[in-house]
Formats: structure tokens, sequence, C-alpha cells
């Protein structure tokens, strides 16, 4: 079962994203502020598949700080990072930093919804990848 | 000389060192210029013993000599006014004098002098008239003059003597006009540093001009911007009424010429010179005796020009032309006020970005919070088109009629959401049209690539490339670029609508200091850019062009024929071109197509 976590300070914003995301069987948590995702990933025992964190909450590096958060809590844990359209610059800040991917919330003619279905998906597959040639290369070490 | 025999023997009653040395004195001792000269017209007198004497100065405005200063017997209101001002030009002794820059001492005008000579006053047998003029300045400023009765009546030493006075006296105004020079010119600094907006700028150096610098007619022409036109700013002549109004071209007569060419005018006779137009004058064409114009600058080139006039001299006999000192004090005002513009619009810029860094923090925060209630709205319509589930199986609670019309009502509100993602991405790129991320590139790579990418590929529209020979490295944020070039070539292509047509497009490299066409000006962006000269690129389309009317305003923002997107195409381009320290002008034919010149700084060599 993939878990999802979903950093979004605005309700309407995180309501239809975790409708979505529920909608193809994805288990979601949401946290409504910077501080509360923080928390949440700090607490969690453990750890989530994919984060999806808004870029801009508390200030403009809110996702940044969330990202750090969830790789530093788990280094698998796969971080989408949803910007402003055109805000590409700290999107590139975000990848530099090992997020998963960025995907800019109104993209003219793109239905953002379902782009971002294919990147949760894809992003849970190199989870299980990633986690999966660990354990394999732990039973070669033992 | 028997004439003089009976006189040399004895020293002249008023010819003493001492008093000569008192009157010396006089001329760095006294305040009042005035009773100077008056006080050296009764000293003259009666040193030589004469009837009476008088100091006439040269008048340069109007042209010939002016009584300041009499002395002596006989002198009536009517003689001062009548005194040399008249306009026949008859040839005086004192013309004489001050023509040539000559003394001249006469024994018996009725013998050495014409015979139609004809005397102020009548019985006058002699005359001594001396320059007062300084040797370095070919110019007379005025005649000392006086006159006896007797015949022979003045010595040589007696010439001398009133030849000191008049030396004096010459010192003495140089040195005055030195001052009202120096005091000008510092007022002028000084006002100019804070005027508070070109207008008042321009007048008061106009102002000043006339006032101290004695320029009768004087007139500041601002280039502007928009027009490209030299537009009359303020004068101090008889143009009063058409301040704002009058204007010539760039290159159009003399004044549009020093405009053209940045180096100053100083003509005797306008009337005569072949770049002449006459257009707007301050005088009669037949009555300008000088013309003197300097180039006002800044540091984005030539700005404006200041010119002044001279009426013909009454007296033919009289130069009243500009000189060299004249030029250089009006060349002096004009730098200053080429610096003082420079404030005021340095000013201007700095305000309009502060506004405008304000306005477009605002504006992001308030885009992103309708982008994120628009992302929401989204999903709510995406959740409801999977409950409707338009190609399931029938439904028992959802009748297949009213799925239709939901389904229908959705489509609507889909294609609502997505133009209002398509506006907000366009405010959002106005918004951030001047926040770069600069690169090195190879424009006509850029440009190649940006036409390749957006021009159609449909056999109905012709495209023609010319992009040169000529490297053209810029700095540049190209995906900004692409945005403002797609634009425009996106704009040539929707007007033409289904019509065959051409688009063509073209680039080029300008020499450093290139005078850009259509009174443009790019910003001076640290100097750097504008020294390597300029790539100019034309975007010309066959299309139905822009109304000579609008050209300036199609780049505002919400201004659109289009009905779709909120008209900030243009204003987006020019944000973009702008924050390349670029220039941007539409400058086609309405009926022959649209035709935009961008300009945009060659990146110099590194410094």
């Amino acid at each position: 079962m993939c878990r999802i976590l979903v950093v979004d300070d605005e309700d309407g914003v995180r309501g239809a994203l975790v409708r979505r995301l529920e909608r193809e069987g994805y288990t979601v948590e949401q946290s409504a502020s910077e501080t509360e995702g923080l928390a949440a990933i700090r607490d969690n025992p453990a750890g989530y598949d994919v984060v999806i964190t808004d870029m801009s909450m508390d200030d403009a590096d809110s996702g940044v700080r969330v990202l750090e958060a969830a790789v530093a809590r788990d280094v698998f844990t796969e971080v989408i990072v949803l910007t402003a359209y055109g805000n590409v610059a700290n999107a590139v800040e975000c990848m530099k930093r090992g997020a998963f991917d960025y995907v800019e919330k109104s993209l003219p003619g793109v239905d953002v919804f379902e782009l971002l279905v294919l990147k949760v998906e894809q992003a849970a597959q190199r989870r299980r990848q990633s986690v999966q040639t660990v354990r394999r290369l732990e039973q070669y070490g033992r | 000389m028997p004439h003089h025999s009976g006189k040399s023997e004895k020293r002249p009653p008023g010819l003493s060192l001492t008093r000569l040395a008192a009157q010396t004195r006089l001329a760095v001792g006294t305040s009042d210029e005035r009773a100077l000269l008056n006080e050296y017209a009764r000293a003259a007198v009666e040193a030589t013993d004469a009837v009476r004497g008088f100091v006439a100065l040269a008048e340069f405005d109007a042209g010939g000599l002016v009584l300041v200063a009499t002395a002596g017997a006989g002198w009536t209101e009517e003689h001062r006014r009548n005194r040399l001002a008249d306009r026949d030009g008859a040839s005086t002794i004192t013309s004489v004098v001050a023509s040539t820059c000559l003394p001249v001492r006469v024994g018996d005008v009725a013998e050495s002098v014409s015979p139609d000579y004809r005397p102020f006053f009548p019985g006058i047998r002699s005359v001594l008239a001396v320059p007062v003029a300084l040797d370095a300045e070919a110019r007379v400023r005025g005649v000392l003059n006086v006159e006896s009765d007797r015949r022979d009546a003045f010595t040589e030493e007696q010439e001398a003597y009133v030849s000191v006075l008049a030396h004096a006296a010459a010192l003495r105004l140089a040195a005055e006009d030195g001052r009202a020079r120096e005091a000008a010119l510092v007022l002028m600094g000084r006002e100019l540093a804070v005027a508070p907006d070109i207008p008042n700028l321009a007048r008061r150096v106009v102002e000043i001009g006339s006032d101290i610098l004695r320029f009768e007619d004087c007139s500041l022409f601002l280039l502007d911007q928009a027009s490209g036109r030299l537009v009359l700013s303020a004068t101090r002549g008889s143009l009063k009424d058409q301040v704002r109004e009058a204007s010539y071209a760039v290159g159009e007569g003399l004044t549009g010429w020093v405009a053209a060419h940045g180096v100053p005018v100083r003509l005797g006779s306008p009337d005569a010179d072949p770049r002449h137009k006459g257009l707007y004058r301050e005088v009669e064409a037949e009555d300008a005796g000088a013309f003197l114009a300097v180039p006002i600058k800044s540091v984005e080139g030539v700005v404006g020009v200041l010119r002044t006039l001279r009426r013909k001299s009454t007296s033919p006999w009289f130069p009243n032309g500009f000189t060299e000192a004249d030029e250089q004090v009006l060349a002096t005002i004009a730098s200053q006020a080429g610096a003082a513009i420079d404030n005021v619009r340095l000013l201007d810029r700095a305000l309009q970005s502060e506004r405008m860094a304000a306005w477009g923090e605002m504006s992001a925060m308030t885009s992103h919070q309708i982008g994120n209630r628009l992302f929401a709205l989204k999903g709510a319509l995406n959740e409801l088109e999977h409950v409707v589930d338009r190609d399931g199986p029938p439904d028992t609670v959802l009748a297949d009629v009213k799925r239709a019309v939901v389904t229908g009502l959705l489509d609507e509100m889909r294609s609502g959401t997505a133009l209002l993602d398509e506006m907000l991405g366009e405010f959002r790129d106005f918004v951030r049209a001047g926040a770069l991320t600069l690169a090195e590139v190879e424009l006509r790579d850029v440009v190649r690539g940006i036409v390749g990418e957006t021009f159609p590929r449909r056999a109905s529209m012709r495209l023609e490339m010319e992009l040169g020979a000529d490297p053209l490295p810029v700095q540049a944020d190209v995906a900004k670029l692409r945005r403002a070039l797609g634009e425009i070539v996106e704009n040539a292509v929707t007007l033409r609508g289904s019509d065959a047509g051409v688009l063509r497009v073209s680039a080029e490299r300008l020499a450093p200091g290139a005078p850009l066409p259509h009174g443009l000006s790019l910003p001076a962006a640290n100097g750097r850019g504008a020294a390597a000269g300029y790539a100019h690129l034309v975007f010309a389309d066959d299309g139905p062009g822009v109304p000579a009317g609008q050209k300036e305003r199609i780049f505002r923002p919400f201004t659109t024929s289009r009905s779709r997107g909120m008209g900030l195409g243009l204003a987006i381009v020019r944000g973009i071109i702008d924050a390349h320290h670029g220039a941007i002008a539409e400058t086609g034919v309405e009926g022959e197509g649209a035709r935009f010149e961008i300009f945009l700084p060659i990146r110099g060599e590194a410094v």
C-alpha cells in the first residue's frame, strides 16, 4: 500500500489533490502548513512513499524545507513539488536537492491532475525499485 | 604742427597723473558701473578741456551704440535719444571707432571728414574718440568721445590720457560681464540640480539664459520620445504661443541639424544657410541677424537643442553676431541642462520601477491566490466528471438525459477554466517580464529557433529570413525572448488570417553610437552594452498594419484587437525588451503591414 502525504496550505487545493489520489487507490494523509507537514514527516514511524508539497506556503522556500525533511527522514521518499506557473528557478533548486519532479499548478492546456497522477505513479514505482535494490544489496552483503 | 605749439608748452590743467591714478582707482573701487562711466565722461572732458563728451556702449541685441553717460554742455533728452541709434547708418566718427576698434583724433572735422559730415552739435571742430574694448575680443564694447568747438583742440597726450580711462572702463565692463555670466551659470547649476520636472527645468533654462546672459530670444526644444520630434518646450520670444506645438523632425532645419549631428551651429545670417527652413522663428527671416544653437546632450545622446536668435543690427557698420564666448556660455548651459534632464529622468525611472515592483509583488500574490483557487476548481471538475462517468454504463440514479446535460456543462466549465489559465499565464508573463535569467547567446540562433518553432508550417504564408553574417552576441533570457518574439510572429500570423502573405524577419548589427531611428533611445545599461553597438531585428508582415495614432498605444497593457486574452501581449513584449536594455517600436504603414523593429545592445568586450 502506497502512502502519500499532501502538504498545502490551501484547503481547496489540498482537498482536490487528496480526493483525486484516493480515487487512484492511494492512502493519503494531509498537512495544512509547512509546520504540520514537518511534524507529520518527523512523527510518522514508517516514512512516506511519496510527499507532494506546495512550494510557497509560509514563505517562498517552504517546499524546500519540506523536501529536505522528507529526504532526511527516509532517503527513498520521493518528493513532488507544486509550483506556481513560471516559477522555474525555484523548481530547479528543488531538483538539485533531490526532488523527484516538480509540477506547475496552472499549465495552460494541460490537465495538471492527470499529470500529477502520472508523476505520483512514476515516483511510487521508483521508490519501490530503490527499496528493492537496497534489500537485494543487503541480502547479497550478508 | 603749428596749431599744437601753443598747448604743448604747458600741461593742460586737467592732465594730472595724480588725478588719473584716482580715476583709474575708481574702476576697481566703485560698485556702480554707470557712475563710473559718468565719471569717466566727466574726467575726459575735464582733462581735455573739451566742450562735452560721452560714453556710448554697444547694445548687442539690437545692434548699435547707446549713450549711457554724458558730460559737458548742451545735452538734451532729444540728443541722447537720437544720437547713434539711427537706422540709416550714417557714418560718424564714433561709428568708425566702433567698427575699426581704433582711436580717431580729428583737428578740423570740416576738412578731414567727409563734406556731408553732420555733427550733432553745431560748431564742432575737433573730435577725439577712443574705443572701449579688450584687444582679445575683436569687438568693441563702447566708445569714449570728447569734442570741442576749437580747431586742433586735442593733443596726443590727451588722447593717451583718455585712452587710459577707456581701457580701465573696458576692463571693468569685461569683469562685470564675466561676473554676470558666472552668476548665471552658478544660478543655473543650482536651480537645475533641484528642478522638479522637465517643463520647469526648460522654463528656467530659457529664463536665466535670456535675463542674465542677454540672449533676447531664447528657445529650448526637447526630443519627444514618443514622436521622435524636437518639440518647443520653453521660449522667451515671440513663439510663446506655440510651446508644445512647434516641432522639428530631427535633421529638419538648422535646429534639427544640430540635434542630428550633435554639434553647435553659429551663423551670421541664418536665412542664407541652405539648412535653414524657418519653420518657427522668433523674428522674421529678413530681420534675423545671427543664429546660435547648441545640442543638449544626456547620457543617452542628444535630447534637445537650445537656440537663440538675434535681430539684424540697426547699424549696418556694427557687427552683432554671436561670439565664440557666447557659444561657450550657451554650450555650458546646455550641458548643465543635459545633466539635469538625466537626473529628472533617472528619478522618474527609479520611481516608476519602484512602483512597478510594488505592483508586481501585489499582482504576483494575487495571481498565486487565483491560481490556487483555479487549481482546486479544476480538481472539483475532474472529480465531478469522474462521478458522472460520461462514458460509463447507464445509471439508474442519473438518467442519461441528465447526464448529457451535465457533461455539456462540464465541457463549458472546462473551457472556461482553460481560458482563465491562459489569462493568468498572460498576466504572470506581464508581471514577470523584467525578471531575467541572463546568459550569453548568439541572437541569430535564438531568432532562427524561435521563428522555426512559432511560425506555422502551412503553405499559405511565406517566411523570408535574412539574418546577416555578423555575429550578434547578446546577454539575454532566452525563454523570455522566446515569449516576446513568439508573440510578434504569432500576431503577424493570426492577423493575416487565412490569406497568403509574407513575414520578413531580418537581423543586422549596428555600429556603436549609430543613431536609432524614430527617436528611440536605449537606456544606458551600465554603459557596456551600448559601447559595442546594437543588434537590430525587424519583423515585417504585409497584414493590415497599425494606424499612425496607435503605434505607441499598442504597447500599453490591456490593449487588444482580439477578443481573446487580456491585451497584455505587446506590453509583455515591451517589458521583456526593456528589461534587456533594448528598445522596440512599430514603424510600419497602415494598410501595408506591421513592422516591428527591435534593438538589443550587443554584449561588449569584458571590462
